[in-house]
């Protein structure tokens, strides 16, 4: 069985990639990725702490692989409206590039 | 292992509402697109459901109705846990639900009005359960559910430029925060093996794992909330949505994240030892100051009112979020009071800002000169709103900054330089707030001419000074304009504001009592 | 409570003015006579409600307090706010007098003011004052009762300057509202000593303060309430009477309750004119006849007395607050009436009797605070005064409304052309002197006979007794000059002078007055009335009814006759130089030259406050305005300026780019972390590892 230890780290690692991708990116879709990339390190740690779970009640230590099932369903529903959107701003502006969409500022 | 089945009748409220859903789901399909019909139904299922709500709460006359087993109230039921206090928030979200859905009923009619009610109903389903949650998980995922909803409600006309631009932001920095949330809840379930919040109670073994999960479920819940530095989107969305959009946004999205915030800084994390406890609500309190102090701040300058209104209203979350950094239940009472009068006057005002496009008033500040002359009923409400706004005597606003500053300077501790700062701080709200009413309420320029150089606005109400008309013929002028349905919303919300000014006590004392219980028996 | 407790809808009596005037001052103008009729109608009511519930409060059995209220705002820290009626003694006798003297004025307008402009105005106004009145009357705590308090004196302004295009209108009404703004200051003030230093021992809030005397253990009633040590002062005395220092309640410091006591008295010297506060009241004549007859005779100047009677409870004690009281009345009693000797307008001589009289009842409310009785003699006059100085007011309306002229030396042989009028005003004239069996002789000897025995008791009070009696012979004096001046004579001064009787609609309302004025003094002889008056002893002629029969004490006799002697005395002196149409003038270098002018000219108190206006106040305010310009909104400015600029700066952070928007919430995060995670340990060793 793999360690917690190299877990937790593979699952902040994500989480910082996540982080340093909607940080640099312009562009909607690599913004999109990213963001889903840090909903899946969160959906690691709850599988994780799931498997490592030193509860003796059952229902508590599986509850995480649960809550990561939802978490997937989630993250789904997210990235297709999120597409909905881009499609819709791509369609009047012409860019999926978030810096051209800035009439709306100061 | 044995089970047995939840009874449904605490969740008629949620019902009602899905049943709603269903219905304008028909409709559209039935090809309904009809404003008044899809916005009356949904009006009247928000109607019901909210007083399904208060009929919960057991109040008078509606006991009749009562669908919650008195046992619920502060037991647990799975992950979902009925309290008065999450009923009152259920009724304070059902009530912007309702001013939205029904003032919306005047706006233009166009293809998107199913999926508006649609959404709108949707998110106001994701609130009831925000107010019910007793699980992280399931707190989290009605927030979101309530975020989605809305993501859509912003864009939903898919025409308009600055409203996708708006939508885009809003789901951009929605997505980071939920799964920043969701992340600080899996550590949450690491350090305590389980999410539910009645757990929080006690410190783990892993404290420092807890910690920064806490952290981080409270960046998250502070983007909902508007607190300083995760507030940069309020600005833009709000600016960007339509004027009902944004006053739902802004009285009822953000008051669910102030609402999480209570839910799992008061209620859940209590027993925290000494300085673990005391570094949280320093945090909380530093971000409440700061995030009133910027709020005001900033929407001093403003040149358009919908900006000025965004930053009001962040700064109004900073004040609420001192219901949580003073850890009192008068506190939490006096930030569930703030928080009623800022959906009562933060969603009218921008209800009003709808009313005056729709009069062909521009979106600048100064664009709203002389409205008080030729439009008197909606301006009198926005002064009454704006009034309540900057916390002056006789309305609503006042006494929920009264009773918050009081139980600041009630608690023991250093507290009571929160209520100085906040003092400080709608000192100069007054600013922004009385520029827009003597704007409103200067004399004409054609009886006399201002003496100050900037008179020369671009004014587009100089054909409204025509010959005096009788004031009942204008009022009438003035509703046909606005839109019945509109102008109802705006005149009532103004009135209600002053009546509870007036007579608070029945108000507060609801208040009191449930942030009391809720403080003191938690989960 | 038992069977119907109709006294919770007492606030119905306010609420009838007070729905009159948001009618009038809404549509006034779409009324026929600018809406006097619904005026009169619910004024009407009103009266009709009043006399009821002063009628079942007299002869209640359910207790002699009956309080409604709710509450209206609560605090975190268990204060209320209540708001509420209290249905009283004295705040139902209170009640009769402003509904009585209020219809019957109201009546009078009909005719009076009809030729006026703004009649809606003065409806609404009038209307206003009544109802704020009316709540004077039942407040159920202080809050109220300020607030009440403030809108009768806006009204007072308000009425005053009814006649707004009249300088001397604008500025009488600028200066009474000043002036008793100085006493409200001290009234507020005062109630605030005695809500944080009896706060916890009579009653937990100021909201709730009872301050028309308190339930003592046992449920029972009193005015000098168990609880409190009253020592007898020397062994002869058999009334309980307080010494200065035997409070031994915790909370009480005797000083800070004579502080309190003194307070609540400027308050009162301020509505009701007494001296050092009484410039405002001759110059507020300025306002119609009739508001000086309602407002600035019986009513609300009767408020400040009204005052000191509920709160008379409280003053008592300390003696000094009450030797004060009664020092200031009685002075204020004789110093009015020598400026009512010289005084040539006939209402101004009307203004200062009213002064003189006000002065009696606070005398009389400080003499009962020190024999510890209820302050019932003083509000006995005040009921008495009410009417005939109504009357006395609305029969020199009726004259100055026949002969156009307020100049007493211009009129003269009145009487034939104005026979009902005359004599409606020799009943006043002859109750205010204190002439048997007109009311007023009854009630002014009650408050001579109850201020002799204070002076029997605190030796200090005697000289302030020989003023009033002084005072008792000058009143009968200058109100016979105004009646001879008036209506003796063949002939009238002014040639062409045309006095007519005015129509039924101003006699009715004199003839009812009359009326009143010659039954009130034996009113408290019948059914329950004297249970409206606490500690009255009605009496006369040495003779009193108490509870247990007639008393006879002979220092009453020799104190009635005394006072009669003098009052006879002052009428006959009038008569003597003013009798039978003669004009009594000085000659020209007469040494009384030099008194004559100093009361003409009001002993150059006007002057005085002047002076002191511009000289001190005034540089004072340039002190002020200079700071307030200079270095307060100096500083605002500054504060503008700096938070523009820094308004102006932070709207840049807004680019617009969601990027940035991302970033700033990356940073908060991290802070957030570092700041939790970092700060507990520092906090730790901080605290040194607690």
């Amino acid at each position: 069985m793999i360690p917690l230890d190299e877990l937790l780290v593979f699952s902040g690692l994500l989480f910082s990639i996540g982080i340093f991708g909607v940080l640099t990116r312009r562009n909607f879709i690599m913004l999109l990725i990213s963001v889903e990339i840090i909903m899946n390190s969160a959906i690691l740690n709850f599988v994780t702490f799931s498997a490592y779970s030193p509860s003796s009640s059952v229902a508590q230590a599986v509850s995480g692989q649960g809550i990561a099932v939802v978490l997937i369903g989630l993250a789904a529903t997210e990235v297709a409206l999120g597409l909905a959107i881009v499609l819709a701003l791509n369609r009047i502006i012409g860019s999926v590039d978030v810096a051209k969409a800035m009439e709306l500022r100061l | 292992m044995s089970y047995t089945i939840p009874t449904i009748s605490p969740y008629t409220p949620e019902i009602s509402l899905l049943v709603a859903v269903v219905l304008i789901f028909l409709l559209d399909v039935a090809g309904v697109k009809s404003r008044i019909l899809l916005g009356g139904a949904t009006s009247l299922f928000l109607l019901l459901a909210f007083l399904e709500v208060l009929a919960d709460l057991g109040t008078w006359p509606l006991q009749g109705l009562s669908t919650l087993p008195s046992g619920y109230l502060g037991t647990l039921q799975g992950p979902v846990i009925f309290t008065s206090f999450g009923l009152i928030f259920q009724g304070i979200f059902l009530a912007v639900a309702l001013i939205v859905g029904f003032a919306s009923i005047s706006d233009p009619d166009e293809e998107g009005a199913p999926t508006f009610y649609a959404l709108l109903t949707l998110a106001a389903i994701g609130m009831l359960f925000v107010a019910v949650s007793a699980d992280l998980i399931l707190l989290l995922l009605s927030i979101e559910i309530t975020g989605i909803a809305t993501y859509a409600l912003v864009g939903y006309t898919r025409r308009d430029r600055r409203a996708l631009e708006a939508a885009m932001k809003f789901y951009i920095i929605g997505a980071l925060s939920t799964a920043i949330s969701f992340f600080g809840a899996s550590l949450l379930y690491g350090a305590y093996g389980t999410t539910q919040l009645s757990a929080f109670s006690t410190l783990p073994a892993n404290h420092e794992l807890a910690l920064m999960g806490f952290g981080m479920v409270a960046a998250g819940l502070a983007f909902k909330a508007t607190l300083v530095p995760f507030h940069m989107w309020a600005v833009d969305v709000y600016d960007g949505a339509g004027p009902n959009v944004a006053g739902f946004l802004s009285g009822g999205s953000k008051k669910m994240g102030l609402f999480a915030l209570f839910v799992v800084f008061v209620a859940a994390v209590r027993v925290f030892g000494a300085a673990e406890g005391y570094v949280l609500f320093l945090a909380l309190g530093s971000l409440a100051v700061i995030t009133m102090t910027l709020g005001n701040v900033l929407a001093l300058e403003q040149k358009t009112m919908k900006r000025m209104l965004a930053y009001s209203s962040i700064a109004q979350a900073g004040y609420m979020l001192l219901g949580v950094a003073i850890d009192t239940p008068a506190a939490l009472a006096g930030a569930t009071l703030q928080i009623t009068a800022d959906v009562l006057m933060k969603t009218g005002a921008f209800v009003v800002v709808g009313a005056a496009a729709s009069l062909g008033i521009g979106p600048l500040i100064t664009d709203y000169k002389g409205l008080g002359h030729s439009r008197p009923g909606i301006s009198a409400s926005f002064a009454i709103m704006l009034l309540s706004l900057a916390g002056m005597p006789l309305t609503l606003g006042f006494v929920g900054k009264f009773y918050l500053f009081f139980a600041a300077v009630e608690a023991p501790g250093y507290f009571i330089l929160l209520a100085i700062a906040g003092l400080l701080n709608s000192a100069i709200s007054v600013f922004y707030y009385a520029r827009i009413l003597r704007l409103m309420y200067m004399p004409d320029d054609s009886k006399a001419p201002a003496s100050d150089g900037h008179s020369l606005t671009h004014s587009t109400l100089g054909s409204a000074t025509g010959p005096a008309t009788p004031r009942w013929a204008s009022l009438r002028s003035e509703i046909t304009a606005v839109g019945t349905a509109r102008w109802i919303t705006i005149v009532s919300v103004a009135v209600l504001l002053v009546l509870f000014g007036i007579y608070p006590t029945t108000l507060v004392g609801a208040m009191n009592s449930a942030a009391q219980q809720f403080w003191t028996i938690g989960f | 409570m038992v069977g119907l407790d109709f006294f919770v809808y007492a606030f119905l009596v306010p609420l009838l003015p007070a729905l009159a005037f948001v009618v009038l001052g809404l549509t006034g103008k779409s009324f026929r006579n600018g809406g006097g009729l619904l005026a009169v109608g619910a004024e009407g009511l009103a009266l009709l409600l009043s006399v009821f519930f002063a009628y079942e409060e007299s002869v209640s059995t359910t207790g002699i307090y009956h309080d409604s209220s709710f509450v209206w705002m609560g605090l975190p820290d268990g204060t209320n706010f209540v708001m509420g009626t209290l249905m009283s003694p004295l705040g139902a006798l209170m009640l009769l007098v402003v509904n009585i003297v209020g219809f019957l004025v109201v009546v009078y307008s009909l005719e009076y003011m009809s030729h006026e402009e703004g009649l809606p105005r003065y409806y609404a106004e009038l209307m206003l004052f009544l109802t704020a009145m009316n709540l004077v009357c039942l407040a159920d705590n202080f809050l109220e009762f300020i607030l009440a308090w403030e809108l009768v004196g806006l009204c007072s302004y308000l009425l005053i300057g009814f006649f707004w295009k009249k300088p001397e209108a604008a500025s009488a009404a600028k200066k009474a509202f000043l002036v008793t703004r100085v006493g409200d200051v001290l009234f507020f003030v005062g109630v605030f000593i005695f809500f944080t230093s009896l706060a916890g021992v009579v009653n937990p809030s100021i909201t709730t303060l009872p301050y028309q005397g308190q339930v003592c253990p046992g449920g029972q009633v009193t005015w000098a309430c168990a609880g409190f040590t009253f020592a007898p002062p020397n062994a002869n005395s058999n009334a309980p009477f307080l010494a200065p220092g035997t409070i031994t309640s915790p909370g009480y410091g005797s000083n800070l309750m004579t502080l309190a006591g003194l307070l609540i008295l400027g308050g009162a010297a301020g509505k009701s004119a007494q001296f050092p506060l009484h410039t405002w009241l001759p110059d507020a004549m300025e306002g119609p006849t009739t508001v000086s007859a309602l407002i600035h005779a019986a009513t609300m100047v009767a408020a400040g007395v009204f005052l000191l009677a509920i709160t008379s409870i409280y003053i008592g004690f300390t003696s000094t607050a009450a030797l004060v009281i009664l020092g200031i009345g009685s002075f204020t009693s004789l110093f009015a009436g020598t400026m009512g000797v010289v005084a040539r307008d006939i209402k101004r001589v009307i203004a200062y009797s009213t002064m003189s009289q006000l002065g009696y009842m606070v005398m009389g409310v400080g003499a009962s605070s020190l024999v510890l009785v209820g302050p019932g003699d003083a509000m006995f006059h005040l009921f008495t005064h009410a009417f005939f100085k109504a009357l006395l007011f609305l029969s020199a309306g009726s004259v100055i409304h026949a002969v156009g002229t307020q100049d007493l030396f211009a009129m003269g042989g009145l009487l034939r052309k104005m026979p009902v009028t005359a004599f409606t005003m020799l009943i006043g004239a002859l109750a205010l002197s204190g002439i048997p069996p007109f009311s007023g002789f009854f009630s002014k000897d009650g408050l001579l006979a109850l201020t002799w025995a204070a002076s029997q008791h605190y030796a200090v009070a005697l000289p302030f007794f020989l003023l009033a009696l002084v005072g008792v012979f000058l009143t009968g004096f200058y109100i016979f000059r105004l009646w001879f001046l008036t209506f003796s004579g063949s002939h009238s001064r002014t040639p062409g002078l045309h006095g007519h009787e005015p129509s039924w609609i101003m006699r009715a309302p004199l003839v009812a007055l009359a009326g009143l004025t010659l039954v009130a003094g034996v009113l408290p002889l019948f059914g329950g009335f004297a249970n409206l008056l606490p500690g009255v002893q009605w009496g006369t002629l040495g003779y009193s009814y108490t509870s247990s029969g007639w008393v006879f004490s002979s220092s009453d006799l020799m104190v009635a006759i005394a006072s009669l002697v003098l009052a006879f005395a002052g009428v006959g002196t009038a008569y003597v130089f003013w009798g039978n149409g003669r004009v009594f003038s000085l000659p020209e270098n007469s040494w009384l030259r030099a008194p004559h002018t100093l009361l003409l000219r009001k002993y150059y108190f006007d002057e005085v406050y002047d002076g002191l206006a511009h000289g001190v106040i005034l540089g004072v305010a340039r002190g002020l305005d200079w700071f307030d310009r200079y270095v307060i909104d100096g500083t605002i400015h500054a504060f503008e300026r700096l938070f523009s600029q820094a308004s102006e700066r932070g709207r840049r952070i807004q680019s617009g780019l969601v990027s940035n928007y991302a970033s700033w919430i990356a940073l908060g995060l991290v802070v957030l972390l570092v700041a939790i995670i970092y700060g507990i340990p520092w906090l730790d060793s901080l605290w040194g590892g607690g």
